[in-house]
């Protein structure tokens, strides 16, 4: 009897450790967890510009094998970076790179998350004919999307009950096919545009 | 025969069409209404006098002109052994209903008056038409005072 | 033991891949477009010509309340009959939303129609709805209503109201003497007399099958209660009682009604036992109670009262006969309705001495007005919640008129009334059900 408690005792403090640990990896807020579904970010938030047409906050980094006389520099500054497009620059081992440190970009990437949001919820928008059903409705779609911001596909992950609002939030993805102007980097966009929800509550 | 026939190809038609798509075989009928018409109708042939009270709005209170009336008009119900009728009346505003309850309340508060001046209640009988007759048409002060009121009417 | 860690452990491990938040984009609103539908004029397979064109009435149904925009035939750059004659490029380029196709076909029954039609959501290429109709040549006009309800229901989710009637009383300004209750389409057609009568009619109330009307007839002298069968005009009245016998009111099962009579010395509140033909007291007060609507649940009554002292809105539980005030703004507050979900109620609400019709949240008490016509009444609600019908006065005519207002507050509309005397509205449930 006391063997199986203390095994129990000891397997139970290593998944909470387990359970700790994994969750500071995937930065999961434990206090304030909810297991339903995390609040939708906000895509409202204003922006004083969207600072991406600045090109200083580029990372500098710019080597090469060769000396600078003979091959011309790449100079970062003047290249504005296309959604497929990623430079890739090699890293000489004679000289030390001149890395721009992370914390002197304006924008966050939280704030570019945002701004991205807002010009796909637009686009939404524009083409959403909402029909006249009973209030406090609302349906979660799952999309998949590739950076040329072409919708592969589109999925209900949440139906609302109502199959007139449902298939008026799937027309609205389908009038759209395409979103525009979603140039951001591979990274930004593996991590959160490639597949992500739409939730359609007016 | 030819019902069989046409239900196997409805069924047919219907597992053909249903698809993913909703699908629905209806039938209309051409059911219409038809109109009625009533034997009895309420007639006012022995009717000997009327007179008229007339009220404030949304009240039911009689004033002195109303209850002389009400006080000459008893005696001579009860000289001549008449019947008397109290119908209370509204004016347009307010609902329908609730006029007919307020019309009730006038034409009762008449017959009371009535009966405190000697006339028997067998002999009373009150009804409410709430705003359903006005003897005047418009839609202002004018014509308003001029429904809102109760006529006594003695067969 | 040990087999049970493991489970454990490996449920953990990888359900926490399940917690990893994904973006999620809240849409909160769309465009203020309308939809837009485009029907083909449908294949006519018949000899005779066709009496008129069922695309031109859907087109008028649809348009009724400004919530969609229909397709001009003259427009369309191509007429298909079958899905497979499709080209869904065609219409994309004139944005429309819903295509509609179909054909009326010669059926092997004499003087009866087979029509057979498709409801299309053009982006995405798919078929929503097909349906196969049957019915007399002398019906198409109620088959091209009822195919405008199936798209309204397919594209909005609720029940469509173009196959619904509307009774009313009419009292003609040239006839005094004159009281006719009678029942028209929602555009006007149809429009017929049930009951024709030399004294008061009102409060008209339809039986949850859409088969009779209640309402009060003042022909005998006095107010009573009368139920009209409508298809055969049989009538029969309920045991009257001395007083006021009124406000009928239709139980959702169909079996009882409730009324008001004054036979207790005040009006107050009775069901009937239309099995058993009698009255069975509900409230008991020296106010007024009156203006009873059952709930689409059947478990509670919301009425009139001037029990406070002023004419306010109060709802009765039916099993707990607990009475509840509702309303508390304002100084007369009367006449309400459910609407079809059971949440808000409609009624007359006065403010600044004019008589407006209010809507009014249950939960949260939230109310807005919805009319600003003058003298407004007897406020009645479509069976889909999504429009009204109420009397008011047409002001510079000194008419009475019917008037409506969609229960969003968008598109408002009157119904022309030619005898200048329409009043009392009462919306049929939803009929030709299948």
């Amino acid at each position: 009897m006391q063997n199986l408690f203390a095994g129990f005792f000891i397997s139970l403090l290593i998944h909470t450790g387990l359970v700790l640990s994994l969750s500071n990896i995937f930065n999961i807020d434990l206090l304030n967890f909810q297991a339903d579904y995390a609040a939708p970010i906000p895509a409202y938030l204003v922006f004083e510009q969207p600072a991406l047409t600045s090109k200083k906050e580029y990372k500098r980094i710019v080597i090469n094998d060769v000396t600078p006389e003979s091959k011309p520099k790449i100079d970062i500054k003047e290249m504005v970076l296309k959604p497929d497009q990623e430079i890739l620059i090699l890293e000489s081992k004679a000289t030390k790179p001149n890395i721009v440190k992370k914390n002197k970009i304006n924008l966050s990437e939280k704030n570019r998350i945002l701004f991205f949001s807002s010009v796909i919820e637009g686009q939404i928008r524009a083409v959403w004919k909402k029909p006249i059903v009973p209030e406090g409705l609302s349906v979660e779609l799952v999309l998949s999307m590739v950076p040329t911001g072409e919708i592969l596909d589109v999925k209900i992950k949440r139906p609302s009950g109502n199959e007139a609002f449902d298939r008026s939030a799937l027309i609205a993805v389908a009038k759209v096919k395409k979103f525009e102007n979603l140039s951001m980097s591979a990274k930004l966009f593996d991590d959160n545009f490639r597949n992500f929800s739409l939730i359609f509550r007016p | 025969m030819t019902l069989h026939r046409r239900f196997f190809i409805l069924t047919a038609i219907m597992f053909g069409l249903s698809a993913c798509t909703s699908t629905s075989i209806e039938r209309t009928s051409d059911a219409t209404a038809v109109s009625a018409s009533t034997t009895s109708v309420y007639s006012e042939s022995s009717l000997t006098s009327s007179s008229t009270v007339y009220f404030s709005y949304d009240n039911y209170n009689i004033d002195s002109i109303g209850s002389d009336k009400i006080k000459n008009l008893a005696a001579i119900v009860k000289m001549n052994g008449l019947n008397v009728r109290v119908e209370g009346h509204c004016d347009e505003r307010g609902t329908r209903e609730y006029n007919l309850a307020l019309g009730e309340r006038r034409a009762n508060a008449i017959a009371e008056l009535l009966i405190i001046n000697g006339v028997s209640k067998a002999n009373i009988m009150t009804v409410s038409y709430g705003e359903e007759k006005p003897s005047a048409r418009g839609s202002n002060e004018k014509s308003w005072s001029k429904n809102r009121r109760a006529l006594i009417k003695t067969f | 033991m040990k087999h049970l860690n493991k489970i454990i452990f490996f449920l953990l491990f990888f359900s926490s891949s399940y917690f990893y938040s994904q973006l999620r984009i809240e849409i909160t609103g769309g465009t203020d477009e309308p939809i837009k539908v485009a029907m083909v004029p449908f294949e006519w397979t018949l000899d005779l010509a066709p009496p008129f064109y069922l695309h031109e009435i859907v087109k008028k149904d649809l348009e009724s309340f400004a919530e969609f925009s229909v397709l001009n035939p003259e427009d369309m750059l191509s007429y298909p009959t079958l899905e497979e004659e499709v080209s869904y490029r065609d219409w994309r380029l004139l944005k429309v939303d819903y295509l509609i196709i179909g054909s009326v076909l010669k059926s092997e029954i004499e003087g009866e129609v087979n029509i057979s039609y498709s409801i299309l959501d053009v982006s995405r290429q798919k078929n929503v709805h097909k349906a196969l109709m049957m019915g007399s040549l002398g019906s198409l006009n109620r088959i091209g209503h009822n195919i405008s309800d199936r798209i309204y229901e397919k594209i909005n989710g609720i029940p469509g109201i173009f196959s619904t009637k509307i009774a009313y009383v009419d009292k003609p300004v040239a006839n005094k003497e004159s009281y006719d209750l009678r029942i028209t389409d929602i555009n006007g057609e149809g429009d017929l007399s049930l009951f024709l009568s030399s004294q008061p009619i009102l409060s008209p109330d339809w039986s949850p099958d859409g088969k009779q009307i209640a309402y009060v007839s003042f022909e005998e002298g006095t107010s009573r209660i009368y139920i009209q069968e409508l298809s055969t005009g049989n009538r029969r009245a309920l045991k009257h009682e001395k007083g006021i016998n009124s406000s009928p009111s239709w139980s959702p099962d169909g079996n009882f009604l409730t009324g008001v009579l004054s036979k207790g010395g005040n009006p107050d509140l009775y069901l009937y036992d239309l099995k058993n033909n009698n009255w069975k007291q509900l409230t008991d007060h020296y106010g007024i109670d009156t203006e009873p609507d059952w709930s689409p649940n059947g478990k509670s009554l919301i009425f009139t009262s001037n029990r406070s002292g002023s004419p306010q809105i109060y709802e009765i539980n039916i099993s707990s006969m607990r009475v509840k005030r509702k309303t508390f703004e304002g100084t007369y507050n009367a006449r309400a309705r459910y609407l079809p979900d059971g949440k808000k109620i409609i009624y007359v609400h006065r403010r600044k001495g004019v008589f407006h019709i209010a809507l009014h949240n249950l939960k949260t008490g939230k109310i807005s007005i919805l009319t600003d016509t003058f003298l407004d009444e007897s406020p009645s609600v479509a069976p889909n919640g999504n429009v009204i019908i109420y009397a008011t006065k047409d002001k510079t005519t000194d008419t009475d008129v019917l008037a409506g207002v969609t229960i969003n507050g968008k598109t408002k509309f009157i119904l022309p009334s030619a005898s200048g005397g329409a009043r009392e509205p009462a919306w049929s449930p939803i009929l030709d059900k299948y």
